[in-house]
């Protein structure tokens, strides 16, 4: 063998890539060549070792539950979809008057379950104070006009240190059927300041989207003010939501959903986008 | 797409739920992007169920596929792509021809360095590198999970095996490891 071509075919051995034929070639020239056996040996020794590191990766517990509840609201809207497309023309015309009398301005809202942002508002602001953006490490005491400086989306999140709370951490954890569906979300976690025990996450999502429930019904309604809010629960917390031009806006908390909305109402935030 | 048969979405695809999962978790390399990117993933592969054909492909592989389309798009949607791997090959490939065997180290303890080696790929070395690791794909069934040409595969797990190669290298000097620069 030359150099070459014998590194090449070791390689390839190594890697289980040879025909049998070839395989008994290499393995002849092996017995004989002590030095190039070690060398095969490192590479699976390598390989072998890169496998480990995979394989002893701790899964999220409840990660397949998760799942299979996305998969089962995917499969109800997906049902219901072919349902109305499917039984007449009629229903596609009904459904297509709905759309233009709900959303005049052309937007088409995404439905995204309250228990996204429920387990976004526990793993990141309960348990973890998940804090991508650093205002815990690099902005003590950050304000929300601080945090413009370096995510843009800010400049829409409501700002509850107006109404007692301190900013805690941010990071752009969201529902991951925003992600699909290619939307940013900025999720910012605030304490409240007379009552260390009462943490709200606030959400602002670049697009309409419209809270459902597990198996894909809509939330809730309630008009306050001037606001249209949905709100629905997952186990102990609640989510209200609610859409200011393109944008959307939601806060999660351990609260009752009357306290939770009249907080919502209160808030200023900030450039709203301009509708389409 | 029914839900209990053994041809439903769940009953293929859920099983390699956890291969997904540390798949993502490496290529990703934060917990939290992982478990979303694996959501986007089996959400996108149940809205491709349909059109998806085991014997052509097999569901893991298929899956994987699919993860990786979304971590791509994932990362140019938030403009981190870093600049072309194959690039990186061509502007290295005649500044370094050197070896890229192993050094003689007892592999069994150096997890956390092979760990940190991996970590510290870049996203496209990574990905082949992860799913030659697995010990399950040849070369040409990487290349069509990635939608590479197997030379681009070959090219790109010899450049990653010699970064690793070179990580644990230096780890090896550092510790003070015999024989770890002979050329065997």
């Amino acid at each position: 063998m030359n150099p070459a071509w014998r590194k090449q075919r070791l390689v390839e051995y190594a890697d289980g890539e040879l025909s049998p034929g070839e395989r008994a070639e290499v393995e002849a020239y092996l017995r004989d060549h002590p030095a190039d056996r070690s060398v095969v040996e490192r590479w699976q020794a390598l390989r072998q070792s890169a496998r480990r590191v995979l394989d002893a990766e701790p899964v999220p517990v409840g990660l397949a539950e998760r799942v299979r509840a996305r998969v089962a609201v995917a499969r109800c809207r997906h049902s219901g979809r072919w349902y109305r497309l499917g039984a007449s023309g009629l229903a596609a015309a009904a459904v297509l008057v709905f759309a233009v009398l709900m959303w005049p301005r052309g937007a088409q809202a995404t439905s995204i379950q309250v228990s996204g942002f429920a387990a976004v508002h526990r793993r990141c602001a309960l348990e973890q104070q998940h804090d991508a953006l650093g205002v815990r490490r690099g902005a003590r005491g950050a304000s929300v006009r601080q945090l413009q400086a370096v995510e843009p989306l800010a400049r829409q999140l409501p700002d509850l240190t107006a109404v007692g709370y301190q900013l805690e951490s941010v990071c752009r954890c969201g529902p991951a059927e925003c992600r699909g569906c290619g939307a940013r979300v900025l999720h910012a976690c605030f304490r409240r300041s007379d009552d260390q025990d009462v943490v709200v996450s606030a959400f602002v999502v670049d697009r309409s989207v419209q809270l459902c429930a597990a198996d894909g019904s809509h939330c809730s309604q309630c008009q306050r003010g001037r606001r249209c809010f949905r709100c629905g629960t997952d186990g102990d917390i609640t989510v209200v939501g609610w859409n200011e031009g393109r944008i959307s806006y939601l806060l999660a908390a351990r609260m009752q959903r009357q306290e939770l909305t009249r907080l919502a109402e209160k808030l200023h935030v900030g450039e709203v986008w301009p509708e389409e | 797409m029914g839900g209990a048969s053994e041809n439903s979405f769940e009953a293929l695809a859920l099983p390699h739920l956890e291969f997904i999962y540390r798949i993502a978790r490496r290529l990703t390399r934060d917990h939290h992007d992982a478990e979303d990117l694996v959501q986007e993933t089996y959400l996108k592969a149940y809205a491709a169920f349909g059109r998806f054909e085991m014997r052509q492909f097999g569901v893991r592989p298929w899956l994987l596929r699919i993860l990786n389309n979304t971590f791509l798009n994932r990362q140019q949607r938030q403009q981190r792509a870093p600049r072309s791997a194959d690039q990186q090959a061509l502007d290295e490939i005649h500044a370094d021809d050197s070896d890229a065997t192993p050094p003689e180290l007892d592999f069994e303890h150096l997890d956390g360095e092979v760990k940190a080696a991996i970590e510290s790929l870049s996203p496209e070395f990574r990905s082949v590198l992860l799913l030659w690791a697995t010990m399950e794909f040849s070369y040409k069934e990487i290349a069509e999970i990635l939608d590479l040409p197997v030379g681009t595969v070959m090219s790109r797990l010899h450049r990653a095996r010699k970064q690793l190669t070179a990580a644990l290298a230096a780890y090896a000097r550092e510790q003070g490891i015999r024989g770890v620069d002979a050329e065997p």
